[in-house]
């Protein structure tokens, strides 16, 4: 019994007492604390896990998260939270934060071959800075680098892409978004020529037809799975089908699940499309008013290392990306081979429920809503397979009006406000610019009050690649922010780790936890979290919301927007900036990048007065002015006026988020489509004004097969994931043990069938080998995954089993993004292997 | 309250089949003590000095007190032993609760 | 160095090394050390099914689920968790009626049953392993600091 329960029944007994003799007891005598000892202060925050945005409201009282509910002014979740949002109060107090800057020391000097020891914030910076005045001295911009996160605020996003791109002149900056939704941020762009969905959240309450493609959303979207089940239980026409390589809770809650083998979706899109064509269901006057048809080059290899075989073989490797003007009769001939008995045949989906499919794609009457996560995205032809169902949509006219429309979900919590929007991308600037196009590095020199021509318009190393040249020794000063990639990058072992150790490298790492990460790197910096600093996300439904610091961080961790900003101190802009361009720009001579950057009269134009008086704000305090206020305002200017248009800083603070862009006060609900978005034409009907024609493209790409299909040696298909319990790495969610009991470590789910060809038990330890790496995992053939034979699916937030020492480091080739879905492995027991009796495990 | 009636859950779970007198058991009681006011001073101190015994409040000689104790046997121990101190005019059983004391033992 | 963060530092190491010697058995939030080192899987846990309700680390906290789950039905047809929970069924199941929140719309107008928006109980509702925690959670209980100290002797 607690003591709390103790005090209860006692004041309740003497109350009772009391009351029999007439005593007054003091107050404290009483069963219930009233009046100011309850009061908690309450306000908003969105969610710090998926890109869903949900709004939560959080208590705090005497400095510590008390208490956090569904917030039910948030349009986004109406109350609601899942699991995860619900528990958020105990993400920030794991028992091991970091709260000191740790950094390999022996002797009192940095030794990589050291262990970690606590330092100062100076020490730390001090070294920071000495190498990577080296690295910029001996190799140039070129061998420094940063990897950051869809998990940074947009301030943070922001001050990142400055101090790496103007900064240090590098455009060696990648989020870990890029293992997540870059194939769908490029394929936006290709055909719409404007990143993000045109639709939002509103399409749930519009739609009569839900079409999953590998997106498992009861786990990994729960709040937005909420309102397609509404949905589906109150309106009478709804239907739900799912696409997916294994069964699991979404599909448990489908009309439809077709379970399709890895990497076919491709031909059953194609096979809608001409479904679509030869039933007479294009909507020409549509199609001959908005869309342009392409054809993209095939055979585009898998974005491995050059040298390796499949590239050397692919004929288009080095013009993936490339594709030729086309037109519908050329397009409708390509599509024309993909009959109903041919995707049947590839995907091992029965032809009647692929004809059930096409119809509800076919039927002008049924309005629909495709949506896909990581099953689109991590895949070898990932930025295609986002083609192909916007070619559906195309087709049809179904898109941009509610309920009609092809959705792209997003995984982190800031994937498109701070990682797409602002630009920290290898490749892009913010508000969809890119560093490979002069007017737009001038655009941004402009606004950034720098000199013409500072900007580096190489595009930089995207993440994978970064993992590569660390381990080549290409890239020697290295900072990862907000993310776990040795424990999330794939093919770790050969890949990623080697170039951490690498003696020619100096990692630094910045994190809340000890992290796998963490502990590989040479310079720990302990970081502040969510609601412990002031911050911004945008959710994948354009939203940008906003949030005060509400509780102090512990000890001395610092956000990542102080640790960018303070760390650009301690450089000059004649240590890292081009003799020639100061030359030609003397007044720059003699600075410190803070102060070209951020003491550039924009950055630092608010004052601290107008920060919110009962909120503390660490940055503004510490650097003199409204430090997120200064970025927000001087990064919303690349976007107003240019369809990405958001509202004035102060207004975000009090409301529950607001959809870009935002014009004349007003949000926007559906992109490019008249009577909804202020930038479309009258009379006009849709304009795809991310293009100069203001038309969409149809590109038209075939089915290709993924990297490494199982064969004799490795029979089975890999497919890794999270679950509903445990986001990004694990890092926070584990280490709530309410959260780590629901979802005790990772497990590999397997067929009962393929289990017992092997002689494999539930609970059994097994070994996952692929050519890559192994992993020791334990058994499942029951729970809320059922697998097809020949398909293992296995989670990733268990640094127990890190499954990412076996993935491929594939990609597709146009976006870079990994394929963490497709790649051979073989299973044994682990007594099997040591030649011994099976072990007595549960 | 546990161990009141029992229900399905208790017949789910085989809680019923555990013997109950292997559970250790936190009683919480209140008394009244009716004291000579010019010896509430003593009285209190002396009380005080008791286990599990403490004092909520007092007025014009009634002393509110609750008891901590691990059986009902102890309670009346308490209550006899409170009873006999010089100056107490009598003390009164209020209030009793008693439940598993699951932290104990 | 201040006193205070010499105090930090040293805390700081002490939680590493704990963890490090932690992570010879269970690393499963620092990973093996070294990172290239082949650990064994740590034993799949049994779900808690003592049918002992917890208590909550808020009001709004959703309970968690005491009981075993296994083989229950969630699909478009059947609804296992609400043939006992729903307020309909609790006088035969003596289960725990689903709150009050379940009857309401997004917009918060309460309703003849359960809204659609909650029929997915186990987006919210998770059962438990006996597992110990990781590591230990600093949360703080509101009640710590809302109530008064126990009133000692």
């Amino acid at each position: 019994m607690d003591l709390s329960r103790r005090s209860f029944l006692k004041a309740q007994a003497a109350a009772a007492a009391a009351s029999v003799a007439g005593v007054d007891l003091p107050a404290q005598a009483q069963n219930l604390s009233a009046g100011d000892a309850i009061q908690l202060k309450w306000s908003k925050a969105p969610c710090r896990f998926c890109g869903t945005g949900c709004g939560v409201m959080v208590g705090v009282k005497d400095g510590r998260v008390v208490a956090t509910h569904g917030d039910m002014q948030a349009e986004v979740n109406r109350g609601l939270n899942c699991v995860k949002g619900y528990f958020l109060s105990k993400i920030m107090y794991g028992a091991d934060r970091l709260t000191t800057p740790l950094m390999r020391v022996r002797d009192g000097r940095f030794d990589k071959s050291a262990d970690l020891q606590p330092v100062t914030w100076d020490a730390a910076f001090d070294e920071m800075a000495r190498q990577w005045k080296r690295v910029l001295k001996d190799k140039g911009p070129k061998a420094v680098g940063m990897f950051g996160s869809g998990q940074w605020t947009i301030f943070e996003g922001y001050a990142a892409t400055k101090l790496m791109r103007a900064g240090f002149r590098s455009n060696n900056l990648d989020p870990n978004a890029r293992h997540c939704m870059a194939s769908a941020a490029v394929a936006f762009i290709r055909t719409f020529g404007m990143d993000e969905p045109m639709g939002c959240y509103d399409d749930f309450d519009n739609a009569d037809a839900f079409v999953l493609w590998g997106s498992n959303m009861a786990e990994m979207h729960p709040i937005l799975w909420t309102r397609i089940i509404d949905r589906r239980l109150s309106h009478a026409k709804a239907r739900i089908a799912t696409l997916s390589t294994y069964e699991h809770r979404t599909t448990d809650l489908s009309d439809d699940a077709l379970i399709f083998k890895p990497g076919t979706d491709l031909a059953i899109l194609n096979f809608i499309a001409n479904h679509i064509i030869r039933t007479g269901a294009v909507n020409r006057a549509f199609v001959d008013a908005h869309v342009n048809f392409r054809m993209a080059n095939t055979d585009i290899g898998y974005g491995l290392r050059p040298e390796h075989v499949l590239e050397q073989r692919a004929s288009h490797a080095a013009e993936a990306a490339a594709s030729q003007p086309s037109n519908f009769d050329a397009y409708a001939r390509m599509v024309a081979d993909y009959t109903v008995e041919k995707a049947a045949a590839l995907s091992g989906v029965p032809q009647e429920r692929l004809m059930a499919l096409a119809r509800m794609y076919a039927d002008p009457g049924t309005r629909v809503m495709s949506l896909w996560t990581m099953g689109f995205n991590q895949h070898v032809r990932g930025v295609w397979a986002n083609h192909l169902v916007y070619n559906l949509h195309l087709l049809t006219g179904k898109i941009s009006e509610p309920g009609n429309g092809p959705f792209s979900l997003t995984g982190q919590p800031s994937a498109c406000g701070t990682a797409r929007e602002v630009g920290t991308f290898a490749h892009r600037l913010p508000a969809d610019m890119q560093v490979n196009n002069p007017e737009h590095r001038h655009h941004a020199e402009e606004i950034w009050k720098l000199p013409a021509g500072l900007l580096n318009g190489e595009i930089g190393y995207h993440a994978v690649q970064q993992d590569r040249m660390l381990k080549d020794g290409k890239l020697n000063a290295y900072w990862i922010l907000c993310n776990n990639n040795l424990q999330t990058a794939p093919n770790t072992t050969q890949e990623t780790y080697p170039g951490y150790r690498n003696p020619a490298n100096f990692v630094v790492c910045s994190d809340p936890y000890p992290t796998v990460t963490a502990l590989a790197a040479d310079v720990v910096l302990p970081t502040a979290m969510w609601v412990e600093k002031e911050g911004a996300y945008g959710n994948a439904e354009r939203r940008t919301h906003m949030w005060r610091q509400l509780v102090s961080a512990p000890g001395q961790a610092r956000s990542d927007l102080w640790q960018l900003m303070e760390f650009s101190k301690r450089f000059t802009t004649e240590e890292v900036w081009p003799e020639d361009v100061l030359a030609a720009n003397p007044a720059y001579k003699g600075k410190t990048l803070f102060d070209v950057l951020w003491r550039n009269g924009s950055v630092d134009a608010f004052p601290v007065s107008q920060t919110a008086a009962d909120y503390d704000n660490a940055e503004s305090k510490a650097f003199g002015f409204y430090v997120q206020k200064g970025l927000f305002e001087e990064y919303a200017s690349f976007g107003r006026g240019h369809g990405h248009d958001l509202a004035p800083f102060d207004r975000y603070h009090e409301v529950r988020g607001l959809r870009w862009p935002v014009v004349d006060g007003k949000e926007t609900r559906w992109r490019y489509r008249e009577g909804h978005d202020p930038y479309v034409e009258k009379g006009s009907g849709w304009q795809f004004y991310g293009n100069g024609d203001k038309r969409a493209i149809v590109m038209a790409a075939p089915y290709e097969p993924p990297a490494e299909p199982p064969d004799q040696d490795f029979d089975l298909w890999l497919v890794t994931g999270r679950v509903l319990e445990h986001w990004h790495s694990g890092s926070m969610t584990m280490r709530v043990p309410e959260l780590y009991r629901a979802f005790t470590g990772a497990v590999m789910f397997m067929h009962p069938d393929d289990a017992q060809k092997r002689g494999l038990r539930r609970g059994q330890e097994v070994r996952i080998v692929s050519r890559r790496g192994e992993i020791r995992s334990r058994l499942e053939t029951r729970g809320r995954n059922k697998m097809p034979p020949g398909l293992v699916f296995v989670p990733f937030f268990d640094a127990s089993q890190l499954i990412n020492k076996v993935t491929l480091d594939a990609t597709d080739p146009i976006s870079k993004q990994t394929d963490f879905k497709k790649c051979a492995v073989k299973v044994i027991g682990v007594a099997t292997a040591q030649g011994g009796p099976a072990g007595n495990e549960p | 309250m546990p161990g009141d009636v029992p229900t399905r859950r208790d017949l789910i779970t085989g809680r019923l089949a555990q013997a109950p007198s292997d559970t250790p058991e936190l009683h919480v009681s209140s008394l009244l003590v009716h004291a000579r006011p010019a010896d509430v001073d003593a009285i209190s101190a002396a009380l005080q000095a008791m286990a599990g015994v403490e004092i909520h409040g007092s007025s014009a000689g009634k002393i509110v007190v609750t008891l901590e104790t691990a059986s009902e046997h102890e309670v009346v121990q308490r209550l006899g032993a409170i009873s006999e101190l010089p100056g107490v005019l009598s003390a009164t059983l209020v209030y009793h609760h008693f439940e598993p004391d699951r932290d104990a033992g | 160095m201040t006193a205070l963060a010499r105090c930090l530092s040293l805390a700081t190491v002490a939680t590493l090394l704990a963890g490090a010697l932690a992570a010879q058995e269970a690393p499963r939030l620092t990973g093996p050390t070294p990172f290239t080192r082949e650990t064994p899987a740590p034993p799949m846990q049994r779900q808690l099914t003592d049918d002992v309700r917890r208590k909550r680390n808020y009001p709004d906290q959703p309970p968690l689920i005491p009981h075993a789950i296994e083989g229950y039905a969630l699909d478009l047809n059947a609804n296992k968790c609400l043939s006992c929970h729903a307020r309909k069924f609790t006088e035969q199941s003596q289960a725990p009626m689903i709150s009050v929140t379940h009857y309401q719309d997004r917009d918060g107008n309460t309703l003849g049953g359960v809204s659609p928006r909650r029929y997915s109980c186990l987006s919210c509702h998770v059962p438990q392993t006996g597992a110990a925690p990781l590591v230990p959670n600093t949360f703080t209980d509101m009640d710590a600091l809302v109530e008064r100290e126990p009133r000692g002797r």
